[in-house]
């Protein structure tokens, strides 16, 4: 299947996750910010798991690193860990009910989450609750059916005009 | 459709192996040195264009307004402007004077000073994603000459240090994080210490300080230069509270940064030049420099 335009359109998608990282949010909520870039990745995962796989995740991976100011490597592990489960499971992850997708996509960015902050405190680095830490993953998984629903139809959108 | 049914290359889970072996590889050479400088500045300076997409918007409107602000507002605001102006140039001469005599007297010493030193302003651009993590994105990187360690003040004090640096952005520890340690001096007493960040924006803890310590609540610390990264005698943070236990060999002391950490928007980079004063005896002074407080 050669669509440069669903090529175009994961590119722009991560371009644009990558914007709503960066994006200012008054204090109080910027904690909460959940992880677009994994969210984007993991839609794309089962939707072309031909085209983007765990090599994006690394480089997606490493570009959250350097947006976090962690260790390189330290996202990275997480998004390659997410995306090689995903390929390889896409098929039966596909076909779930969105409701069981959302709590699929809440544990494994709980994994991911977890993986960093324990690299973090292995190195001595926390301190405060672990409430505030863990707050993006429950609002991304939360996000993800209306985030399914709207890439969907986008996707949809552009492959029926080729 | 060949490709979805015949794996073309490695499988998945030979790229996952591959990547995640690559992933630890990196993280313990950057958890040790900055070999990995280059690549962290490569995929910086991809996503700069990003940012400064986003704060676009933000830059758009905050012209505008002051577009279309009144011509009263802008009297006001000259008028301010011009006491302030005013009041600083007065001050500005007394300190001209101490200045000079300053270095006369250190001249008569025989030590050296640093007198001058550049500076530019910076914006912010983005606030670090990690909630535990201080740290800022300003707008100024490579291009602009700065470097790794570089001091970042704000008007009321010291703020932090560039630890990465982009083309065109850099990434700023403050001195409130963590990770950051900040030798320290009171400017009443002379008490040398080190001032760690705690994590949270507006506190800092004095270590090892004795029981028996000549601190006092009030009291301001300012840079001692020790570690040879900030520059000397900028006001740093105010201790807030001492808690001496008996019991305890060092008292628990807290203090409070004098810099705006979580509400400055604009900040100053420097670069401090360590000036001889007499070039006749400049290499005096190069030697007596690699002593300090001697």
């Amino acid at each position: 299947m050669r669509s440069p335009q669903v090529t175009g359109l994961i590119i722009i998608n991560l371009i644009v996750a990558c914007m709503f990282m960066q994006m200012p949010l008054p204090e109080l909520i910027a904690p909460m910010r959940p992880d677009f870039i994994t969210l984007t990745l993991m839609y794309w995962w089962l939707a072309h798991p031909e085209k983007i796989g765990v090599i994006a995740g690394l480089v997606m991976g490493l570009t959250l690193d350097v947006m976090y100011g962690s260790l390189l490597g330290e996202h990275a592990l997480g998004c390659v860990f997410i995306g090689w489960l995903f390929v390889k499971n896409y098929q039966s992850i596909r076909v779930l009910p969105l409701m069981q997708q959302a709590i699929i996509v809440g544990i494994l960015l709980l994994i991911k989450q977890f993986l960093a902050y324990w690299i973090d405190s292995g190195r001595g680095y926390h301190t405060g609750s672990v409430f505030m830490y863990f707050s993006p993953v429950i609002i991304g998984a939360a996000l993800w059916p209306w985030l399914f629903i709207i890439m969907r139809d986008l996707r949809r959108k552009v492959s029926r005009r080729i | 459709m060949q490709g979805s049914l015949f794996q073309q290359g490695a499988s998945p889970t030979l790229r996952m192996i591959f990547c995640v072996i690559l992933c630890l590889g990196l993280m313990s050479v950057d958890s040790r040195n900055n070999h990995l400088e280059g690549l962290r500045r490569g995929i910086d300076f991809a996503i700069t264009p990003l940012r400064y997409a986003i704060n676009a918007p933000f830059a758009l409107f905050s012209w505008g307004n002051q577009q279309l602000s009144t011509h009263n507002t802008l009297i006001n605001e000259n008028t301010t402007l011009r006491q302030a102006n005013l009041d600083l140039l007065t001050r500005q001469q007394k300190l001209e004077i101490l200045q000079r005599e300053n270095l006369r007297l250190r001249e008569l010493l025989g030590s050296s000073q640093q007198v001058t030193e550049r500076s530019l302003v910076a914006e912010l651009l983005t606030v670090a994603l990690d909630p535990y993590s201080q740290q800022i994105t300003i707008n100024k990187g490579l291009r602009d000459e700065v470097y790794a360690g570089q001091p970042i003040i704000s008007a009321e004090g010291i703020m932090g240090q560039v630890t990465h640096t982009g083309e065109l952005s850099s990434t700023v520890l403050l001195i409130s994080d963590a990770k950051h340690d900040i030798p320290v001096q009171s400017n009443r007493s002379g008490l040398r210490t080190l001032a760690r960040g705690t994590g949270i924006a507006n506190e800092l803890e004095l270590l090892h300080i004795p029981n028996s310590a000549d601190l006092q609540e009030g009291d301001l610390m300012i840079s001692s230069s020790l570690g040879g990264r900030f520059p000397r005698n900028y006001p740093v943070a105010v201790v807030t509270q001492i808690k001496r236990k008996p019991g305890q060999p060092f008292a628990k002391v807290t203090a409070k940064p004098t810099a705006k950490l979580d509400q400055s928007s604009e900040v100053l980079l420097i670069w401090p030049i360590r000036t001889e004063l007499n070039q006749s005896t400049s290499d005096d002074a190069v030697i007596q420099e690699d002593k300090p407080d001697a």
